[in-house]
């Protein structure tokens, strides 16, 4: 097992690996910015490493600075997290040389994971069931009319490197779609430095199912789906496990394709294998190499340590559970709280007053305390709320207690705005797919009117 | 780490006077500064001031202290000229001495743009120059020192 592991990440997920890394008896070494001198996290950790200022270009995105901390430090592996150089091979690549296991998928995997059009080729060539449309890149307007054409509208255009909704358009009819392609592959540009796109057939009202796999390059084992339907710009701001509409047979199905698709790319340690479910169809979108956010309702509902496992896995150790060690024990609900106003403007400032909710089945991931700045150099994600109980609805019961607990004052969070999902009739009945939410402000509106 | 600097710009615009008196705190420092004068002691009714100005190169207090009762202490640190933190551009290893022999020393004299050090970062030497003329202060990490991105390596007495 490893010695020393660098957190080379921030907020939430750099505490949470902290936290399994303290617990597994190996010291961690963080590496921050100068504007997260003060952090819990820095604080928490067993030694830390200022790589550059705020600015993230600078510092957690700063392979240089941040392995040679690695390096002159002497730790033998870096846990990445989500975001920032989570899924950079070239990064995972260079850890690699200088002998510093990167805890993650090999270099080759995360590279392939990223090219999602030829994932998505080798998959279909494969058998997997995928989303009909070109897959390849898409080079101009007139090939991407042609392949429209072919699979009809509406279409979806997306990025090639892409996630988080960036580079991503819906196309009703033809005449918009030169636009939208000019548009989705320059914010492809410069979201992601690759303006690569492709067009894929727009499912309409789909769910947004998930599979935890974890893999030790020999056995792979799949957990029960987390439903990640609810989303603002393709962002997902509630998950809940399971899900309140897959039934077992499906699960079973959607369970055994991850685990193909895991074999076939040669997967090793924990990612995600997302689908588009409509009805019975389900459709193979990308594989996300890494552990993700909302990783913590699937340790509630199976009794699991996600992070325990990527680590373990990491350090060339054997799958410590079996695909029927695996078992739906409870249901579990993560809201995410981000420092955002109504229209989902970021929200920056102190946080003069805070009280993070608790109790019996909560759980809260976070790094802010109050006293601290919530700067408006990184993501908006400020903590995540995950509720638990032996029923759907006993999880929400929680939630809505724990989230009028919660107190923070000094910026202007989406908790309001989770309040509202949580008392809407179609979120209860567990009616809902990935429109939900401007179905929601949709209907809002109307009965404003 | 806040940047220590003296005179401050916001005091030029206000002027201070020493307890009970017509002197001119800024007026009264700066023509002390400039003397060879390492203590100054005053004494008028009730009034106690005593000035002691340090070697260069060592840093006493950075404080003053106002009490009308028992006197009052300005220590040197407030009387010398501006000093500049010299951060580390890097994580790395600290080096400025090369061969045997160190780039500069404590009291030596440099001129802005010259060679004080250099951070190894991966085998990649990152070199540290003077951003202003002025006598070394201080070099506070020693050879071989693992330093991480922007802490303060030398403290340099600007020219003025």
């Amino acid at each position: 097992m490893f010695k020393k592991v660098l957190v080379s990440n921030r907020g939430e997920i750099a505490l949470r690996i902290i936290r399994a890394l303290k617990e597994m008896n190996i010291k961690s070494v963080i590496v921050y910015s100068e504007a997260d001198r003060d952090s819990i996290a820095v604080r928490l950790a067993d030694d830390r490493v200022c790589v550059g200022p705020a600015p993230a270009p600078a510092s957690y995105l700063n392979i240089s600075q941040i392995i040679s901390a690695a390096v002159l430090k002497k730790c033998d592996a870096l846990h990445p997290g989500y975001g920032f150089l989570a899924e950079n091979h070239h990064f995972a690549e260079i850890c690699k040389s200088y002998n510093i296991t990167f805890i993650g998928p090999t270099p080759t995997t995360i590279a392939l994971a990223g090219k999602k059009a030829e994932v998505i080729e080798l998959l279909k060539s494969k058998g997997v069931p995928v989303v009909p449309g070109s897959h390849a890149v898409c080079k101009d307007v007139k090939s991407a009319k042609k392949i429209a054409a072919s699979i009809r509208y509406p279409v979806i255009i997306k990025a090639s490197a892409g996630g988080g909704g960036k580079g991503m358009r819906i196309v009703e009819k033809e005449d918009e779609l030169a636009k939208a392609f000019e548009i989705a592959s320059s914010e492809a540009q410069g979201a992601f430095g690759n303006s690569d796109i492709y067009i894929e057939k727009y499912i309409e009202n789909p769910r947004h199912i998930e599979i935890q796999i974890a893999a030790d390059g020999g056995d792979v084992v799949y957990f029960p789906e987390r439903d990640c339907s609810i989303q603002r710009h393709h962002q997902k701001i509630i998950e809940e496990a399971p899900s309140p509409k897959i039934t077992p047979k499906l699960r079973k199905k959607l369970g055994e394709t991850a685990i193909r698709i895991a074999k076939i790319l040669n997967y090793t340690t924990v990612g995600t294998v997302e689908f588009l479910v409509s009805k019975n169809n389900f459709y193979f979108m990308e594989i996300n190499a890494r552990i993700q956010v909302e990783h913590p309702i699937t340790e509630l509902i199976s009794d699991v340590d996600m992070a325990k496992i990527q680590i373990t896995l990491a350090a060339g150790e054997k799958l410590p559970l079996r695909q029927g060690d695996i078992a739906i024990l409870n249901n579990a609900i993560e809201c995410r709280i981000n420092s955002e106003d109504e229209d989902f403007i970021p929200s920056s400032g102190v946080v003069r007053k805070l009280f993070i909710p608790g109790g019996p089945g909560v759980r809260v991931d976070t790094a802010i305390s109050q006293g601290d700045e919530i700067s408006p150099f990184y993501d908006s994600l400020i903590a995540k709320v995950i509720t638990w109980g032996a029923s759907r609805s006993e999880a929400i019961v929680k939630m809505k207690r724990a989230l009028d607990e919660f107190i923070i004052e000094g910026v202007d969070t989406n908790i309001p705005l989770h309040r509202r999902i949580l008392e809407n009739e179609n979120f209860l009945k567990g009616c809902y797919s990935t429109s939900f939410l401007e179905e929601m402000n949709g209907k809002n509106q109307k009965n404003n009117k | 780490m806040k940047k220590k600097t003296w005179p401050n710009k916001n005091r030029k615009k206000k002027k201070e006077f020493i307890f009970g008196t017509d002197i001119d705190i800024e007026e009264f420092l700066s023509v002390l500064g400039s003397t060879d004068v390492t203590e100054f002691e005053f004494e008028k009714g009730d009034i106690h001031l005593i000035v002691k100005k340090s070697p260069v190169g060592e840093i006493i207090g950075d404080t003053v202290n106002v009490s009308p009762s028992a006197g009052k202490e300005i220590s040197a640190a407030e009387v010398r000229k501006p000093m500049r933190e010299i951060s580390s551009p890097a994580v790395g290893i600290f080096h400025f001495i090369e061969g045997d022999v160190p780039l500069v020393n404590v009291g030596d004299s440099v001129k802005k743009g010259a060679r004080l050090g250099w951070v190894d970062s991966l085998g990649i030497p990152q070199e540290i120059k003077s951003p202003v003329s002025g006598k070394i202060a201080q070099i506070i990490r020693r050879e071989n020192d693992v330093v991480e991105w922007g802490e303060t390596l030398f403290r340099i007495e600007e020219n003025v």
